[in-house]
C-alpha cells in the first residue's frame, strides 16, 4: 500500500499537477462562494484544458475544484447571508447569525476548520471503502452488471424525485437517449434515423454540457443584481474557537462527517442534502437544539463537516464501480473516458497508480483549501461582485470549445443545444434532471448485461435472479425504496427549519 | 398584480403530454431497425428494450396525466405560483423595473437563438469572429442595458475574449475549433511565428 502511495506521490510529484491543484482549489472556492455559480460550473469552464493536460495533472484540477467548491460556499453563507452554493445552505442557518452577533470571524473559522475535517473523514471513507468495494464488483457476472445498474437507477429515482413518476419518466427518457447508435452486443445501428455522426451513440459530456450548462446560463442571468449587504466587520484569530469548544464538537463532527460520506455515496444526491440532513441530525441528537438557528457554531460545524465528507463518498461508486453519484462526478466520468481510462473496478487495479495519485491530489487540495481560504477571505469577498453577465458566455462559449474539441466535430455543440432546451423545459415541468443523467451512463451498462446474461442464460429467467450478489443487490433495491422516502423527509424537515429560522430572523 | 382567483396549475398535465410525445418520437426511431445477429434463445433483439422502455415511459406519461386529473378534481394541487422579484427592484425607478421585466422575458429565448446561430456560423465563418459576434450579443444582453458605452463595453470584452481563447485552445492546445477566416489563420501563424 505504501508503495502504492509512493507512486501516487511521483504521479503528483510533478509541479504541474501541484500547481493545477492550487488553481483548481482557486477556482472552486471562486465558483463556490458566488450565489448562482458553482462547482459544475467551473468544471465546464475548464473542461477544454482537461483535455490537453497530461492526466494527472488534469484530475488534480478536478480534485481542486471539487472541494473548494464544496466549502467556498461558506463564505457568503456568513457574510452575505446568502449561501454560495447548495451545499452551504444549512451553514447559513447558524453562520449568518453568528456574523450578525459580531462573530464573523469565528464562524468563517469554524467553518474553513471544519470543511478541512470533514474532507478528512470524506478522504478515509475513499481509501478504505473504494478498494473493497471493487474487490467485489471485479467479480460479478452479467446478470450482477445488471442488477447493479438497476438498483443505482432506482435509487437515483427515488432519492432525487419529489414525484416518483415524473423521475421514472426521465428516467426513461436517459435511457432512450443512450440506446441511440451501435448496440454493444451485436453492433447494430439503431434509432440514429439515418444520421451517421449518430452512429457511434451521443457522447456524454455534450449531453452533460446541455442539461446543466444551458440552463444554468440562463437561471443565473436572472439572478443577478440582487442587492446584498455584506458583513466586513470581522476579524479571524486561529481559528476562531477554543479547544473546550472543539472537543465538546467531536461527537456531532463525527457524525456528520459519516452522514456526510454515507449521502456521498448513495447516487442522485451530495452535497446539498448531506448538509441539511447533517444539520438536522445534529440539532435533534444535541443537547441544546433550541440554540441551533440563532447562531450557535455546532450548525456550521454540521454543515461544514457533511458536505465535503461527500466528497470522498460520491467517489467511491465512481472509481470502485464506474457510476458517477452526481454532475460533478459524471463529468469527471466523461473525463477520465477522453484520457483512456475505461471506468469500472479494473481502474483500481490496472490504474492504481492513478488512483493513488487521486488520492494524493484530495490531500493537497485540502491543505491548499484551507490555506486559500484563511487567508485569502477579503479576495474571495471582493470576487462576489464578479461580473456575472460578463463571465456567464464565456463559460458558454468554452463550454461549447469542450464539446467540439472531444470528437473534433461541430456536430457535438448542436447536441449541447439540443440537450440544454431538454434541461429547460424539463426545469420548467419540474422534473428532477439527475436520473435524465444515470439513466444515460447506466442505459447501455443495464442493457448490455441483460442481453448478455439472457444470451447465457438461453433466455431462462432464473439464472438471473439466483446468483448471491444479484439476490443481494435485488434486496437491496428493494430497501432503498423503503428507506430513501424517510431519508427525504429529513431533508424536508431541515428545510422547514431553515424557514422557520428566517421567519424568526 | 394581485389576482384573487389562483391560476390552474397545468405543470403535471403539459408533463404528461410532453413524456408521452417523446416516448412516441423515440418508440418511432425504433421501427425498421435490423438486426446483424440471429435470432436464437434468449437472444433480445437490439431494438427489443428500447421499445420496451419506450412503452413504458408513454405509460407513466399517461399515469402523470391521470394523476393530474385526479388531484385537480380533489384540489389538492396548489396554484401556479408567481416569481417574486420584489426584492431585486428595490430601489429601482419605475422604468428600469419595466425594462428588467421586458429582459426576464426576452433573455431565454435570444440566448437560445444566439447559440443556434453562433454554432451555424462558426464553420463558415471560423471560431474568432463567430465568437467575436457571440459574445458581445450576449454580454449586452445578459447586461439589460443597451446605452452606446454598455455596448462598447461588451465590444471590447468580446474582442479580448474571442481572441484569447482561441490563442489559448485553438493555437496553445490545439484543439480543434474551426479555423476558417483570416484572423483565424493569422492568429495561428502569428502563434507559431512567437512560440515555433
Amino acid at each position: 500500500m505504501f508503495d502504492l502511495f509512493a507512486q501516487g506521490f511521483q504521479q503528483m510529484g510533478d509541479l504541474l499537477a501541484i500547481a493545477m491543484v492550487a488553481f483548481g482549489v482557486f477556482l472552486g472556492v471562486m465558483f463556490g462562494c458566488v450565489p448562482g455559480l458553482n462547482g459544475n460550473t467551473a468544471l465546464v469552464l475548464v473542461l477544454p484544458l482537461t483535455y490537453k493536460l497530461p492526466r494527472m495533472a488534469a484530475f488534480s484540477l478536478i480534485m481542486g475544484i471539487y472541494i473548494g467548491s464544496c466549502s467556498g460556499g461558506l463564505i457568503s453563507a456568513i457574510l452575505l447571508n446568502i449561501p454560495g452554493a447548495a451545499s452551504n445552505v444549512a451553514t447559513q442557518f447558524d453562520g449568518s447569525p453568528m456574523a450578525r452577533k459580531g462573530e464573523a470571524g469565528k464562524a468563517l473559522g469554524t467553518g474553513i476548520f471544519y470543511s478541512f475535517i470533514g474532507s478528512i473523514i470524506g478522504f478515509l471513507a475513499l481509501f478504505f471503502l473504494s478498494g473493497p468495494v471493487a474487490s467485489i464488483a471485479i467479480n460479478f457476472g452479467k446478470a450482477d452488471y445488471f442488477w447493479m445498474a438497476f438498483f443505482a437507477l432506482t435509487m437515483v429515482i427515488s432519492l432525487s424525485s419529489k414525484n416518483l413518476w415524473k423521475g421514472l419518466a426521465v428516467a426513461c427518457l436517459g435511457l432512450l437517449c443512450s440506446f441511440i447508435g451501435a448496440s454493444e452486443v451485436d453492433g447494430t445501428t439503431r434509432m440514429t434515423l439515418g444520421e451517421h455522426a449518430l452512429d457511434a451513440g451521443i457522447n456524454l459530456i455534450p449531453a452533460l454540457i446541455g442539461i446543466y450548462a444551458v440552463g444554468e446560463l440562463i437561471n443565473a442571468s436572472k439572478s443577478f443584481s440582487k442587492k446584498t449587504t455584506i458583513e466586513t466587520n470581522y476579524k479571524i484569530k486561529g481559528f476562531g474557537f477554543t479547544l473546550k469548544e472543539f472537543k465538546e464538537q467531536i461527537g456531532n463532527m463525527l457524525t456528520s462527517g459519516i452522514v456526510g460520506a454515507f449521502i456521498g455515496i448513495l447516487p442522485g444526491i451530495g452535497g446539498m442534502t448531506a448538509n441539511l440532513v447533517a444539520y438536522s441530525i445534529s440539532k435533534s441528537t444535541s443537547k441544546h437544539p433550541e440554540k441551533y438557528g440563532t447562531g450557535y457554531m455546532g450548525g456550521v460545524v454540521a454543515s461544514e463537516t457533511a458536505n465535503n465528507a461527500c466528497v470522498g463518498g460520491a467517489m467511491i461508486p465512481l472509481f470502485a464501480l464506474g457510476i458517477p453519484g452526481d454532475t460533478f462526478t459524471a463529468v469527471m466520468l466523461g473525463v477520465m473516458m477522453v484520457h483512456g481510462l475505461q471506468p469500472g473496478p479494473l481502474v483500481m487495479t490496472k490504474n492504481a497508480d492513478f488512483i493513488y495519485g487521486i488520492f494524493v491530489a484530495l490531500m493537497l487540495a485540502n491543505i491548499f483549501c484551507v490555506i486559500l481560504q484563511y487567508f485569502g477571505i477579503k479576495l474571495f469577498v471582493r470576487m462576489l461582485a464578479v461580473p456575472k453577465h460578463i463571465l456567464l458566455p464565456v463559460i458558454m462559449v468554452l463550454s461549447l470549445v469542450g464539446s467540439i474539441a472531444i470528437n473534433n466535430r461541430i456536430f457535438d455543440a448542436w447536441i449541447v443545444l439540443i440537450f440544454g432546451i431538454v434541461g429547460i423545459i424539463m426545469n420548467r415541468l419540474e422534473f428532477p434532471i439527475t436520473p435524465i443523467i444515470l439513466g444515460f451512463i447506466l442505459g447501455p451498462l443495464a442493457e448490455t448485461n441483460l442481453r448478455r446474461a439472457l444470451m447465457l442464460s438461453k433466455g431462462e429467467l432464473l439464472p438471473l435472479v439466483s446468483n448471491t450478489p444479484s439476490i443481494i443487490l435485488i434486496a437491496l433495491t428493494i430497501l432503498s425504496l423503503v428507506l430513501a422516502p424517510r431519508l427525504l423527509k429529513r431533508e424536508a424537515k431541515a428545510t422547514k427549519d431553515l424557514q422557520e429560522t428566517q421567519v424568526k430572523a | 398584480m394581485q389576482n384573487n382567483k389562483p391560476k390552474k396549475n397545468f405543470t403535471d398535465l403539459i408533463s404528461g403530454i410532453v413524456v408521452m410525445a417523446l416516448a412516441a418520437f423515440f418508440y418511432w426511431t425504433t421501427i425498421g431497425t435490423k438486426s446483424f445477429m440471429k435470432a436464437g434463445k434468449g437472444r433480445l433483439a437490439p431494438d427489443t428494450v428500447p421499445k420496451a422502455v419506450a412503452i413504458a415511459m408513454f405509460a407513466l406519461g399517461v399515469i402523470i396525466i391521470v394523476k393530474w386529473l385526479i388531484n385537480t378534481k380533489q384540489g389538492k394541487i396548489a396554484p401556479a405560483e408567481k416569481e417574486d422579484d420584489s426584492a431585486n427592484t428595490e430601489g429601482m425607478t419605475e422604468e428600469q423595473i419595466k425594462n428588467r421585466r421586458l429582459f426576464q422575458k426576452i433573455t431565454l429565448p435570444c440566448t437560445l437563438v444566439l447559440i443556434f446561430l453562433y454554432i451555424l456560423l462558426m464553420p463558415e465563418i471560423g471560431f474568432t469572429i463567430a465568437t467575436f459576434f457571440f459574445l458581445t450579443l450576449q454580454i449586452t444582453l445578459l447586461s439589460t442595458d443597451l446605452s452606446a458605452k454598455s455596448w462598447l463595453k461588451s465590444l471590447l470584452i468580446a474582442l479580448v475574449a474571442s481572441v484569447g481563447i482561441y490563442i489559448i485552445f485553438g493555437c496553445a492546445f490545439g484543439l480543434a475549433v474551426p479555423k476558417v477566416s483570416f484572423i483565424d489563420l493569422g492568429l495561428s501563424s502569428l502563434y507559431r511565428s512567437i512560440f515555433g
